[in-house]
């Protein structure tokens, strides 16, 4: 499989569509940096209050948004590795059924799996890059000009950039059961992409559904007779509770859309499920791939 | 004679479609093998299925002596090398680099001989070119050299000259018969060309229907192709005695039919079958090709 694996990495060194999708990577993220940039001059003292004059409610409230907006988009790479290894993993695996070059692995007689493997160790090597190339472009660029990570421990930076590459793995590898299930190079790209975008809204989707609060509070009741008074928390309505909860959890945690949420806005409820979730994403895709790819007639 | 490739009962279905029954196929060592059938014959599907590409239904193979399912298949399977189709080739890599890779998929140092191969295959001087704006001449001869990086000693080929042009063509013809004859490479090479194939083969395999009809060595199809004057009678055994007394080279060909392979005195023949009580029914001239000896295997197969 070494031979396979070195063949792989010649061809990534000739291969435009790799340098390409890193260049995009970078220059994507420096520009999130650079739009960011306003959100840094807030960072000086900025609790707000509004002071009561006579008949007037006082508010007073600590400013809760993140200060350092480099917390939220160090880690963007993830969701831009999502869809980039989609991207790359159909078109750089398009030519082994597209142009026959995978007769050539089996006329000389490597194995099936080790066919497989090795071609997901090569795009292994690109996700990896790709997590590189963010890793370092938010340390380069990201750093100096958002002003770094405020208060965030340097521990759980490292450890949300090992599950980001864990992630970036589980990406890989379910793209690469789809590449190399399908014989139809445009079909296994036009599937691949699809399906990125499929489990990149689905996220969204769960983001946004499981991070309704239980609770409204309450607003203000201005009474007839000139009292205003503060009115009790109600239940919210879209809050997702029971059995659905924990189905929506569950798919929040194991599809790859999900765990890249997690790790961009460094919230995981349970850390240690991302990279067990992105583990078995792994092993159930390769092992699925395999099992299709071992009995299917070449053409 | 030592085997390279034997089948037995090798079968391949595509659901309700058989595309390949029961052949068994003996490939010599050293021999250019020519598979020869129609469009949709079953030559590609043979093709692919010994050279791994995909399983059997049922029968057997050996390669080497390396029985399928045997892990030394694998091994024996670094011996071979093949053109299926079309050439497999990277599109956005010149013609070195594709040797290159093949060389590291084979774990061969990359220096070595790829000049050489280049050279033997005409695409010396292709340089920074890719093989996507090759000619498909170039592909051809550039697949071949890529089936060739290994040092293969068997070598199949699945019409490789498929949309050549004749120059094309007769290099191909000649690079293979460099390749048997310098290297000791044993071919297989499917067509549907006859007459090209004929230049070529050693032994012929006849397909028809996913059946393999006929194996003949080139000796015999010749023999069955000589000129002659194939002469029906009432009598074969009077005519065999006339012959022999004029001393003329015969072959029997059927109930009361026998192929004379030299010209004859017609006047000379008539007279003495008649004092033999015999009758000359017809005299025709026949000079069959491979052309013709194939339409007449398959048709006389498929009328059987």
């Amino acid at each position: 499989m070494s031979n396979l694996i070195s063949a792989g990495v010649y061809r990534l060194r000739y291969s435009k569509l790799f340098y390409i999708l890193l260049v995009l990577l970078v220059a994507a993220l420096t520009l999130c940096y650079m739009q960011a940039i306003p959100q840094t001059i807030s960072l000086e003292g900025s609790t707000s209050e509004v002071t009561q004059e006579e008949g007037y409610m006082t508010v007073e409230y600590a400013e809760q948004v993140s200060t350092y907006p480099l917390n939220y988009f160090f880690f963007q790479y993830v969701l831009a590795n999502l869809i980039s290894c989609g991207v790359f993993c159909s078109l750089f695996l398009g030519p082994e059924y597209g142009d026959g070059v995978l007769r050539n692995k089996l006329i000389v007689g490597r194995s099936r799996s080790q066919i497989y493997l090795g071609n997901l160790a090569v795009n292994g090597l690109y996700g990896t890059a790709a997590s590189a190339a963010g890793i370092l472009t938010g340390l380069c660029v990201g750093v100096p000009m958002l002003k770094g990570f405020g208060e965030t421990e340097p521990s759980t930076l490292v450890m949300y950039g090992i599950f980001s590459l864990i992630t970036t793995w589980a990406c890989v590898s379910l793209f690469t059961m789809v590449t190399m299930a399908v014989s139809n190079r445009a079909v296994a790209a036009a599937s691949c992409i699809v399906l990125a975008f499929a489990l990149y809204f689905l996220a969204q989707f769960l983001t946004l559904n499981l991070s309704q609060p239980e609770m409204l509070q309450g607003g203000l009741i201005f009474g007839q007779d000139g009292t205003i008074r503060m009115a009790d928390p109600a239940p919210n309505p879209s809050y997702i509770s029971g059995f659905k909860r924990q189905v929506y959890q569950f798919l929040y945690e194991l599809t790859p859309g999900g765990q890249c949420f997690q790790i961009v806005n460094m919230n995981a409820e349970t850390p240690w499920h991302l990279p067990v979730y992105a583990a078995l994403v792994i092993a159930l895709t390769t092992g699925l791939g395999l099992a299709i790819f071992q009995k299917k007639d070449v053409k | 004679m030592e085997a390279v490739l034997q089948t037995y009962g090798l079968c391949k279905r595509y659901r309700r479609f058989t595309a390949l029954e029961n052949v068994n196929m003996h490939v010599p060592k050293g021999a250019i093998y020519g598979l020869v059938g129609k469009n949709g014959a079953g030559k590609t599907t043979l093709i692919r299925v010994i050279c791994g590409l995909q399983e059997p239904t049922a029968g057997d193979y050996t390669l080497y002596g390396a029985r399928l399912g045997d892990k030394a298949l694998h091994r024996a399977r670094r011996r071979m090398g093949a053109v299926v189709e079309t050439p497999s080739l990277y599109p956005d890599m010149t013609a070195e680099q594709n040797l290159k890779l093949q060389y590291r998929v084979l774990g061969l140092p990359e220096d070595r001989g790829i000049d050489g191969l280049l050279e033997l295959v005409g695409l010396s001087n292709t340089g920074k070119k890719k093989a996507g704006h090759f000619s498909l001449g170039m592909k051809q001869r550039l697949g071949i050299a890529v089936a060739l990086c290994g040092d293969p000693d068997f070598l199949v080929l699945d019409e490789p000259t498929n949309g050549l042009d004749p120059q094309g063509i007769v290099e191909m013809r000649e690079l293979i018969l460099q390749l048997n004859r310098e290297r000791q490479i044993t071919v297989l090479i499917s067509s549907h060309i006859l007459d090209e194939l004929a230049k070529l083969a050693t032994h012929y395999g006849f397909l028809d229907g996913g059946r393999l009809v006929r194996q003949v060595t080139a000796q015999e199809v010749e023999a069955a192709c000589r000129k002659c004057l194939r002469a029906t009678v009432t009598d074969a055994h009077a005519l065999c005695l006339v012959l022999d007394q004029l001393g003329l080279p015969y072959a029997v060909a059927g109930d009361n039919q026998v192929d004379i392979y030299q010209q004859v005195n017609v006047t000379q023949l008539v007279e003495a079958l008649s004092q033999k009580g015999c009758q000359l029914l017809s005299l025709k001239e026949r000079d069959e090709s491979l052309e013709s000896y194939f339409i007449n295997l398959v048709g006389g197969e498929r009328g059987e």
